[in-house]
């Protein structure tokens, strides 16, 4: 793996993808084996996640790329800095709301000593090997065997964002353990009801740990709450020991087990937004109606909202090599299969001692959740539901064995089992990587307009030490996305983001000069200075938004060139693509009247 | 990781907590094992859960959500996050667990409630298989 990092920056992808891949699939197989086979199987799928965090880890080393990560670590300075929670960065407003992981992270970093970045990739390491440990702990709940809810948590270990999405330093990395967690204590809570092993006082106290975790999630991230309201909920309406509809006639301490847990969630959630973040409806509900008024629209029952349409094509541009795309294909085919003879057999045996309904409905939602990411709005949300769907999907071969009855079978169709069940795991992880994570994500390489991770060169951070030394950390710049995410990153700058009170890509893209209210807005702020990339108006990236989505497509070159003649920007520095301007904002006020129109 | 739920570890841990900032140079690094495990298993200890190897994953993402609530009390009361005010509230709640889970036990060991608390939670967690080392 560290070979086809070495070569990343400067192969192509052909030349590298099969040496990861044969890193990857030689760790998976290796770990399965040994841990389906051997002894201390939970020891090794914590070993696995702590090795699934190498291939970010060499993305990362020495700072956030990633713009989500820049932003949470934005965040965690502010906080370390300021040494309070709820601190502001542009680039990601809610996580003002939501300081959970910030606060752990601060707090590793105070009482441990280690750097800022140090103690952020702690925390994401410890989380992460945790990860298929809780499924593991979930399957075994079920109830699953023991060797079956080991394959659970290798099958979890391969979803689409457990690779490159969930090892980042963001705040859903962090709260999906503590969803998982409150999972698995409820449904250890429904077990103990089935053996009858607990007392209320027991009961009682199982509550409090779950009320505990529960606001621990919700002050982490909110969509991770939510779709843990949503787990529960479903496991609240489907899961053994069931007694009349939703287990009325279940007695008492077993309704308060299987409900109190959902309801306290769900309350902690809805008191949050109301009370602290009202601020999530509006940010959340964007993922939600645009994805839906698209998908209509694809069926003809809405108008579209836009001349092309929100609609995104797979793989465009990508380079990924034949193999990457086939199993990219392949692996939801292979779960809507596998969902569909497990459910069929389900359906014709009703096997009365097994939970699973959850997984399967668990498991529809996912594929339900596929075409969405078909839109270019709801590509973003239907990704980060999958780290919480594909909990059912990691169910699915524990389910198809039992409902088959597979496991009594000869020990020579166990064996030729087990090498179909690898060689499918192999595709599952290849495919879900590759479609839930674009190349650059992966891999380093050379520059790439529109990209976080490749846009950040030598020129840039020469920019942003600059920046730091000559205008100081914290201070206010406006510039597109991409410089923002570099010079927030490496220059501690605030870097404010187009929004309706703030629509700063006029000055990219409209033909006249700024307008005045958009110019009050940011002496207001402070935005003091104003950073331009040439290649702005020299290349172009469909994929990649450099202010808002359906901005123009191109910036035109004379808006860029116009900037040095404007007598309220004053050039402070200057390289081969970057300027940076101190805006003078009285001699703006001045000019403005008379150029009002263009000249 | 079974001294990581003795109680006289666990002590330890909370000790650890209380004294983080005084400690010198790179020995802080001490403190990262007792601030990820002595106050989540001090909790599940204090709220009768079974501490035992298996609940390490339990354990861990307490110990995160105790930190969390713990910033957010003392931001909320207006004291200044740092490495004293959150290695002291840390040490003192996880001492606190421990003395609150003795306490249980010993009025659990009272005359008369011998009958309740002889079903250990242990005994209703779902059972491992015969063999499973975990």
């Amino acid at each position: 793996m560290i070979w086809a990092y070495s070569l990343a920056p400067t192969e192509q992808i052909r030349s590298y993808d099969p040496i990861f891949w044969a890193g990857m699939v030689l760790a998976y197989l290796a770990v399965a084996w040994r841990a389906v086979s051997g002894p201390h199987a939970v020891r090794w799928l914590g070993l696995l996640g702590l090795f699934t965090l190498l291939p970010k880890f060499w993305m990362s080393r020495s700072g956030p790329i990633y713009f989500d990560e820049t932003a949470h670590f934005a965040l965690l300075r502010n906080v370390i800095s300021g040494h309070k929670l709820f601190q502001h960065t542009p680039l990601l407003p809610i996580g003002t709301y939501y300081p959970g992981m910030e606060s752990a992270a601060a707090a590793i970093h105070w009482l441990t000593g280690l750097s800022p970045w140090d103690s952020a990739l702690t925390l994401i390491a410890v989380v992460h090997c945790l990860l298929p440990v809780q499924v593991y702990y979930i399957a075994r709940a079920l109830p699953v065997p023991h060797r079956w809810a080991v394959v659970a948590g290798l099958v979890y270990a391969v979803n689409p964002s457990f690779i490159y999405e969930d090892v980042q330093f963001a705040y859903e990395s962090v709260a999906l353990l503590l969803m998982l967690t409150i999972v698995r204590v409820y449904l250890e809570a429904l077990a103990a009801e089935r053996s009858d092993g607990r007392t209320w006082g027991q009961t009682l106290l199982t509550s409090l740990l779950i009320a505990a975790l529960s606001f621990g999630s919700v002050v982490t991230h909110h969509l991770t709450s939510l779709t843990g309201v949503a787990l529960l909920l479903l496991g609240a309406l489907v899961l053994k020991p069931m007694t009349g509809f939703a287990d009325r006639k279940g007695g008492r301490r077993r309704l308060f087990v299987r409900w109190t847990p959902v309801l306290t969630l769900a309350t902690f959630l809805v008191s949050w937004i109301a009370f602290v973040a009202p601020a999530t409806v509006s940010y959340l509900s964007p993922f939600v109606t645009q994805p839906a008024h698209e998908l209509l629209s694809l069926v003809g029952l809405a108008k579209r909202a836009t001349a092309g349409g929100g609609l995104r094509t797979l793989f465009s541009n990508s380079g990924t090599p034949g193999y990457e795309r086939f199993a990219a294909f392949a692996a939801p085919v292979l779960v809507a299969v596998a969902l569909l003879f497990a459910g069929i057999r389900w359906l014709w045996k009703r096997p009365p001692k097994t939970n699973f309904l959850w997984p399967f409905v668990l498991t529809a939602v996912y594929l339900a959740s596929l075409p969405v990411t078909l839109t270019a709005e709801g590509a973003a949300g239907a990704h980060r539901t999958w780290a919480t769907t594909y909990v059912g999907v990691s169910l699915l071969p524990a389910a198809l064995v039992f409902l088959f009855g597979l496991h009594k079978r000869s020990p020579w169709l166990k064996r030729t089992g087990a090498a179909i069940g690898a060689a499918l795991l192999v595709v599952l992880l290849v495919g879900n990587v590759t479609a839930g994570t674009p190349v650059d994500y992966r891999f380093p390489g050379p520059y790439r307009f529109g990209s976080d991770t490749l846009s950040v060169t030598p020129e840039t951070l020469r920019l942003a030490q600059w920046v730091n030394t000559h205008l100081g950390s914290g201070v206010h710049v406006i510039t597109d996305q991409y410089t923002a995410v570099a010079l927030t990153a490496h220059a501690g700058a605030v870097t404010p983001q187009q929004g309706p009170g703030l629509p700063i890509a006029e000055i990219w893209y409209d033909r006249l000069p700024p307008f005045p209210p958009l110019m009050m807005a940011m002496e207001r702020q402070g935005d003091d200075y104003l950073v331009v990339d040439t290649r702005d108006a020299q290349y172009v990236d469909p994929q990649s938004d450099l202010f808002i989505a359906n901005e123009p497509p191109v910036v035109p070159p004379q808006n860029i060139a116009r900037m040095a003649n404007w007598p309220w920007l004053q050039l402070l520095y200057s390289s081969q693509h970057y300027r940076v301007y101190k805006i003078d904002f009285g001699l703006y006020y001045a000019w403005y009247p008379s150029h009002a129109e263009g000249q | 990781m079974r001294s990581a739920r003795d109680p006289g570890l666990l002590a330890a841990g909370a000790v650890l907590l209380t004294f983080a900032p005084v400690l010198p140079g790179p020995s802080r690094l001490v403190v990262l094992p007792a601030l990820l495990l002595a106050p989540g298993y001090a909790l599940l200890r204090l709220l009768g859960q079974a501490a035992d190897r298996r609940s390490i994953a339990i354990a861990v993402p307490a110990s995160l959500v105790l930190v969390i609530l713990a910033s957010l009390v003392l931001d909320v009361t207006g004291v200044p996050l740092g490495p004293r005010s959150l290695g002291l509230m840390l040490g003192v709640a996880t001492a606190v667990f421990l003395a609150g889970s003795y306490a249980s036990r010993v009025v659990a060991a009272l005359p008369g409630r011998r009958r309740e608390t002889s079903r250990r939670p242990e005994a209703a967690r779902p059972g491992a298989d015969v063999g499973e080392r975990t």
